[in-house]
């Protein structure tokens, strides 16, 4: 219960913080420039693209529905 | 009726292809997990986006058009900036190090997946957050490819 609260806390905390970077006119960094400093060399392009197929078959190929554990 | 067509042809386009990412979506997010389905259906847009990726030259080390454009979109910024990404992201990696010593299901500290997958119990849910990854890693391709595009013109 209290992992679940905190997992909520830090997504709202990054969320917000993207909400003010957006809104600050560049004066903060958002997590699209972060990415984009990420992606200037080739190998944090395929670092990126390697986070996102990972994100992509662990959440959509590997899931389990919590009512089915065992 | 063919001018009309040819008018709006990118709004068609735009569509027919939303409309078609849609449907691969929604039979995508209904297949049985860990089934070679399910991983054939995860992969196939991986290896659009790849071939796409590798065509618009975003990964040749010739060329520095990407490299420049990436510098342009992440402008300038003092490490300072970083820093609250930072601590968001070891306060992430910490809690879910906790999780997965708890032993990655445990009711107290639950892991980032395991909180995930209560939106995976509904099939819109998976849907919704198919369609979000689709996007998460079609949309700075796609940004990069029309800067391409413009700049050519």
């Amino acid at each position: 219960m209290i992992g679940s609260i905190l997992w909520l806390g830090i997504i709202g905390l990054a969320l917000g913080w993207e909400i003010i970077c957006r809104l600050s006119h560049n004066r903060f960094l958002s997590i699209g420039r972060l990415g984009s400093f990420i992606a200037i060399r080739i190998p944090g392009r395929i670092a990126l693209f390697a986070i996102w197929i990972f994100i992509g078959i662990h959440v959509f190929s590997r899931y389990t529905i919590p009512t089915t554990w065992p | 009726m063919i001018g009309l067509i040819s008018k709006y042809r990118h709004v068609w386009t735009t569509v027919i292809v939303s409309i078609g990412v849609s449907f691969y979506a929604w039979i995508s997010t209904g297949l049985k997990p860990f089934s070679p389905a399910s991983y054939i259906s995860v992969v196939i847009p991986v290896i659009i986006l790849a071939t796409i990726f590798v065509t618009s030259a975003a990964l040749s080390p010739s060329q520095i058009k990407a490299r420049d454009y990436y510098r342009q979109q992440a402008g300038d910024f003092s490490t300072k900036t970083v820093l609250p990404w930072v601590i968001i992201f070891l306060c992430g990696i910490g809690l879910e190090a906790i999780g997965l010593v708890l032993g990655g299901r445990s009711v107290v500290v639950p892991t980032l997946s395991t909180m995930i997958d209560y939106l995976l119990i509904t099939h819109i849910g998976r849907f919704i957050l198919f369609l979000i990854w689709l996007e998460v890693g079609w949309m700075p391709v796609n940004k990069f490819i029309n800067r391409n595009q413009r700049d050519q013109l």
